[in-house]
């Protein structure tokens, strides 16, 4: 299955507080109601941490949880 | 004066093929094999698969069951980004270049909502197949009766009403053998296509219509 790019913006930027290390895009499996969907959303390289940025989460991601509850 | 911007149709544009894969609808190779097994093909049988896109759907089953498998669709664009060694030909699906009875069995799929009329179109299907031959269907349809068009480009806009398509069926003297209901699937391509920033994704929301995805089989009637 590819792995669906779910953010426009870069957050190279931004660093694992625990690591330390810069996030790097990877590949994430988001699982609800029993689908999962593969996506890239930025990660800590080191520890595994995921960024889920606010907008991700109450935009495209709220989004598909009321479209799966409905379903 | 007013520029007018052309929108390809949703089956046309990039973001579906990186969602929903070459197939191109929800299910997959995972749907067409459901109703390949259900319909119980004979073996080297004729297949037609009409609206097949680019094609996707002929390469598998030529690969994978041994089937003579030709495909149509009324999309030039699509025919000329297909695989070329694929036997597709450029036609409606209610004017199919082929004599009468002379396929196993007919796949259509994301396609017989689409079409501008349905009774032509079951009756071209009808006339291509042979005697014992059947219809693999699987389609957006109306979970409940009477619903309203969504108004957006895909086939989500103009869900099958199963009463109608029951109906015309029944006067090219087939019936449906096997009806199953697979609406996960469509939720899961609208919701990939959300993530991939598709802005106009609408299954809900709509007072009546909650367009739900089926696979249908089609037989003659005894």
């Amino acid at each position: 299955m590819s792995t669906l790019k779910v953010l426009n913006e870069d957050f190279s930027s931004w660093k694992c507080s625990v690591c330390n290390e810069a996030l790097k895009p990877a590949p994430v499996e988001l699982e609800y109601l029993d689908s999962v969907f593969n996506v890239e959303l930025p990660s800590c390289p080191k520890c595994g941490l995921v960024l889920i940025p606010e907008d991700l989460a109450l935009g495209k991601m709220g989004e598909v949880e009321r479209l799966l509850e409905d379903k | 004066m007013k520029s007018v911007t052309y929108k390809s149709p949703l089956w046309e544009r990039s973001i579906l093929r990186e969602t929903a894969g070459a197939t191109l609808r929800p299910g997959g190779f995972a749907l067409t094999d459901r109703g390949i097994s259900l319909a119980r093909i004979p073996a080297l049988g004729r297949v037609l698969d009409v609206g097949c896109g680019l094609g996707a759907t002929i390469d598998h089953i030529i690969t994978k069951y041994k089937f003579k498998a030709c495909g149509v669709d009324n999309s030039i664009r699509q025919l000329t980004e297909s695989t070329n060694h694929l036997p597709l030909t450029l036609a409606e699906a209610d004017k199919l270049p082929y004599p009468d009875a002379c396929f196993d069995a007919l796949l259509c799929e994301c396609v017989l909502s689409l079409v501008p009329d349905l009774e032509q179109t079951i009756s071209e299907f009808k006339r291509t197949v042979k005697p014992t031959g059947k219809f693999i269907i699987t389609d957006i349809y109306q979970r409940t009766p009477h619903g309203h068009e969504i108004g957006n480009d895909s086939c989500a806009s103009s869900p099958l009403d199963l009463s109608k398509l029951e109906k015309c069926l029944r006067q090219n003297n087939m019936k449906i053998s096997t009806l199953e209901d697979h609406s996960k699937m469509l939720a899961e391509l609208a919701a990939k296509l959300i993530f991939a920033g598709e802005k106009d994704v609408r299954l809900t929301g709509n007072c009546c219509s909650r367009p739900g995805y089926m696979l249908l089989i089609a037989e003659p009637s005894l």
